[in-house]
């Protein structure tokens, strides 16, 4: 047996943060740090657009899944019963369900005969004229944030009725965070903060605390209006300052359908970030999901973006609108996509002495089914409720939209599988994200790191002490001479598939630098630093790979062009051999030929369609190291 | 579908706020008249289901007015049928209500049903679990919270067989000491002691059965993973063990107070069933 206190020992060592609460070290402690896959964004049908779609799944269900068992999703018999069951054949390390906040306490006490502050004013008020209570309500919320009298002398009432969604996504977490030495699953306590404009223009946040001890009821934009600067105001308030123990931080997602403006002030529309929103941003939101179900948003053609990688599941549409009815949506602008905003982020560094945009990556699922991880192009039926909501079949077609897809994982480098190492994680961006399959990324930045650490199997101990793992920052005046250029060192291992699943050879590693030239201009350049095109590709008649790729990637590179004058960020992208997209694969299952209209059957037009990408490149990105001048 | 914008700004614009006033005398006025509304009784027959009987609770408990899910889909569908634009969805949701849509949707129908579920469920929470309860309920379930067999090992990689094999004679008798003979991987040379599950998500599930079919105390054979080829040398194996209730407390607790949830969940439709006259007999407890 293991020495459990030595094993405590070690792991007080790693941990950087100070425990937030009591359990047990964890067997698999990792002073230099293991991966750890999850997702950050799951719905269940406590959401309100999940649940209208047909999914049943609570907060327990989307943890069970995330754990590797199988659970049922619609469509539903008459009888109640399922159709089918999903079931992840690797168990993630950690999700965090994110339902739509709801704020139903009010709205419940004043429609429920009896309860009590049923008979008062506002809720007369409610029930007589209810688009006018709800000004009045929000009007009282942002401007003090007490609830009303009728919700009892500490609003018990109202927070009681809207208790139940809430606690119940709790409990859930509660019964599924694994306490033991065997850290098999860590899950956080979160919610989605759903705030969009303009019928459609994506403001969304997912917002995680890193612990049980967290605020009586989610922060809605009921009570926030549309501004994350008001969310963060009342995450202040509830949870860092009105609640012991509770820490939290949000991460946007779907910068891809914000019509450009998500990466604009948080506290008014059209307004100019300064120097203390600035501040604000990169206090609370250190990570930004890069991609999910709904697309891509790390970069898009165009101006100096030359970089073919990004015509990667691009939408053809600047916010959710564009979805549904091509009315008030526009071509996307490369303004919405991260890497434009990492870019801004250091010209707002430069004028302003805070970067408000200082991102690490990661990806997620948004599944709306409560499958949290279900990321393979291999078993996608679809994140938003499979186009049905009860049925005696399955539906026929494609499962969802098809410029949709499965979406990515979320993988954290921390000490050991808990909520504190995890969170700690987040808050200091050692994480990445990927399309969806489990490449090991590692990425360090450094003066001093030594040229020939890819020969060297103390990498990453190397890495540790003589750089800054990716997330980290450097100062150009550590340099030993003042020419010298930061080196930057990336390892990467093809995922290494399950036993049903083998994983795809890697193809290249590139490295992205952005920067910031002494005009006050942004620039990036996307260099290929290992690997490289290896003529594998894949035969989208049978979905067979062909050719070799690599099965480790490793370089030490130099920026040749560095300027120590010059903010700049560096994050490496690692690109997988092709393979077949979900909707090939059900296009080939389906036996559509295009040639012949007669296979084409119904819901399987998109098969056909000009705009059908076949072919997927997985990939990973991680968390930039950034650059600055003393 | 995604939640579509509910922010308004606007409100706190201090003409907004009069007319507001003015609004809410009006609608007070309007109120005032107004009774309490009422539903019908119903009449069940013998075959009446479980999510039947849940379903015309909530409808007793007004959840078909307040859910904001129910309202949205209610509204939704009116907007729908009709063909109507710019109507409030307070408008839609009451005209939908008179047309008894929320008896006839199936979305609306299982969401209060669920909404039911959970309100009956909560009650279980008065009580907290005693330890003698949670210590039950924690051998009653012991598979559950056993931790696994773990393996602390060395592994030295290297890329090709050819490689791994010029290195075999110089393997050293102590592991510590051969660190600096293999290649790098994004993992250290010295593994943490790692179970099965977690030695296969790092390096491949062959490898990992063959790691832990190894004896301890010796270097391995040259044994292939996802990514090439390494000698092993197993430091030290553990058994299984079960985890003490002190360890798994909280989760524990959380499993039993949700089969106490479900529990009462059923014991709360034995009283619906009871009530309304139906036999136990003919309800049916839909999957799970």
């Amino acid at each position: 047996m293991f020495t459990r206190l030595a094993v405590a020992f070690v792991f007080a060592l790693a941990s950087a943060a100070a425990a937030s609460e009591e359990r047990e070290p964890c067997a698999a402690t990792e002073p230099l740090r293991a991966p750890f896959f999850g997702d950050t964004h799951v719905h269940t049908g406590y959401s309100q657009d999940a649940s209208t779609q047909g999914t049943r799944t609570t907060p327990r269900d989307a943890y069970r899944f995330a754990r590797g068992n199988a659970i049922a999703i619609q469509p539903w018999r008459e009888d109640g019963s399922s159709l089918r069951s999903v079931k992840l054949d690797r168990p993630l390390d950690f999700a965090v369900v994110t339902d739509h906040a709801e704020q139903i306490g009010e709205v419940h006490v004043c429609k429920t005969p009896g309860a009590p502050g049923h008979g008062s004013l506002v809720c007369m008020l409610y029930r007589g004229w209810p688009r006018a209570a709800f000004f009045v309500m929000n009007a009282a919320y942002s401007s003090g944030g007490e609830r009303f009298g009728f919700c009892g002398e500490n609003g018990e009432h109202c927070l009681e009725a809207a208790q139940l969604v809430w606690r119940d996504t709790q409990a859930a977490a509660e019964e599924a965070y694994d306490r033991s030495a065997a850290c098999r699953f860590t899950s956080f306590v979160g919610y989605e903060w759903t705030s969009g404009v303009d019928n459609g223009k994506n403001l969304h946040r997912n917002v995680i605390f890193r612990n049980n001890h967290v605020p009586r009821l989610p922060i809605s934009v009921m009570e926030t209006g549309p501004n994350a600067a008001r969310l963060w105001e009342a995450l202040e308030r509830e949870c860092v300052k009105g609640t012991p123990g509770c820490e939290v931080l949000t991460i946007p997602h779907n910068s891809n359908l914000d019509g450009g403006l998500m990466f604009q002030s948080a506290r008014a529309i059209g307004g100019e970030i300064d120097a203390s929103e600035a501040k604000l941003r990169a206090r609370w939101e250190p990570l930004v999901e890069v991609m999910q179900h709904k697309g891509d948003s790390e970069c898009l053609l165009g101006g100096d973006t030359t970089d073919e990688a990004c015509g990667f599941e691009k939408l053809p549409y600047d916010n959710f609108g564009g979805r549904y009815a091509l009315v008030g949506a526009e071509a996307p602008k490369r303004s919405q996509y991260v890497r434009e905003a990492l870019k801004r982020g250091l010209a707002l560094d430069a004028r302003l002495g805070a970067n408000p945009f200082r991102y690490g990556l990661i990806a997620s699922t948004d599944t709306h089914l409560g499958t949290p991880g279900f990321a393979s192009e291999r078993t996608f039926v679809g994140h938003g409720g499979a186009g049905a909501t009860s049925a005696s079949a399955l539906p026929p077609g494609l499962p969802d939209a098809l410029e949709f897809g499965p979406g990515g994982l979320a993988v954290l480098w921390a000490e050991a599988n808990t909520r504190d190492a995890l969170f700690a994680a987040m808050q200091r961006r050692e994480a990445y994200g990927t399309s969806g399959t489990r490449s090991v990324v590692r990425f360090f930045g450094g003066f001093e790191l030594p040229a020939e650490l890819c020969s060297d199997p103390a990498f990453v101990a190397k890495g540790y002490a003589h750089g800054v793992p990716m997330g980290g920052e450097l100062r150009a005046h550590a340099a030993a001479a003042s020419s010298a250029a930061p080196r930057f060192a990336v390892l990467a291992t093809k995922d290494a598939g399950s036993r049903s699943e083998p994983g795809s050879d890697l193809e290249r590693v590139q490295i992205v630098k952005g920067w910031l030239d002494a005009e006050g201009a942004t620039h990036e350049r996307v260099l290929d630093v290992a690997g490289g095109a290896n003529g594998a590709s894949v035969d989208t008649r049978t979905c067979q790979q062909s050719g070799r790729g690599h099965a480790r990637l490793c370089s030490v590179w130099q920026d040749p062009d560095f300027a120590a004058s010059e903010r700049a960020f560096y994050y490496a992208r690692v690109l997988e051999n092709p393979s077949c997209r979900w909707s090939q694969r059900i296009c080939l299952a389906k036996r559509v030929d295009c040639a012949k209209p007669k296979t084409i059957g119904e819901g399987l037009e998109g098969c056909c369609a000009p705009e059908h990408q076949p072919v997927i490149q997985e990939r990973a990105w991680t968390s930039p190291i950034w650059v600055s001048p003393e | 579908m995604d939640v579509a914008d509910l922010g308004e700004p606007g409100v706190r614009r201090p003409l907004l706020r009069f007319l507001l006033l003015g609004a809410a005398l009006f609608a007070l006025e309007r109120t005032l008249g107004e009774r309490a509304e009422t539903h019908p009784a119903y009449a069940l027959g013998a075959s009446v289901t479980d999510d039947e009987l849940l379903y015309r609770e909530a409808l007793v408990r007004g959840f078909h007015e307040s859910d904001t899910v129910v309202r949205r889909r209610l509204a939704m569908n009116l907007a729908f049928a009709e063909g109507e634009r710019g109507r409030s969805e307070q408008d839609l949701v009451r005209e939908a209500l008179a047309l008894g849509m929320h008896e006839s949707d199936l979305v609306v129908r299982r969401r209060l049903v669920q909404k039911m579920r959970l309100a009956f469920a909560d009650t279980a929470r008065a009580a907290e679990p005693s330890d003698a309860e949670l210590a039950a309920h924690l051998a009653a379930n012991r598979a559950r919270w056993t931790e696994p067999a773990r393996v602390r090992a060395t592994q030295l990689y290297f890329a090709t067989r050819e490689r791994a094999e010029a290195v075999a004679a110089r393997l050293p008798a102590r592991p510590e000491d051969a660190h600096a003979l293999g290649e790098a991987l994004p993992f250290a040379a010295q593994l943490p002691a790692l179970s099965h599950d977690e030695l296969a998500r790092q390096l491949g599930a062959a490898f990992a059965d063959a790691v832990f079919a190894l004896e301890a105390g010796a270097w391995s054979a040259p044994l292939e993973s996802s990514f090439g080829v390494h000698f092993v040398f197993v430091q030290e194996r553990a058994p299984e063990r079960e985890s003490p209730l002190a360890v798994v407390r909280s989760e524990v607790r959380e499993a039993l107070l949700a089969e106490r949830g479900e529990a009462a969940v059923r014991a709360a439709l034995a009283e619906l069933r009871s009530r309304a006259g139906v036999t136990a007999d003919a309800a049916s407890e839909p999957p799970r």
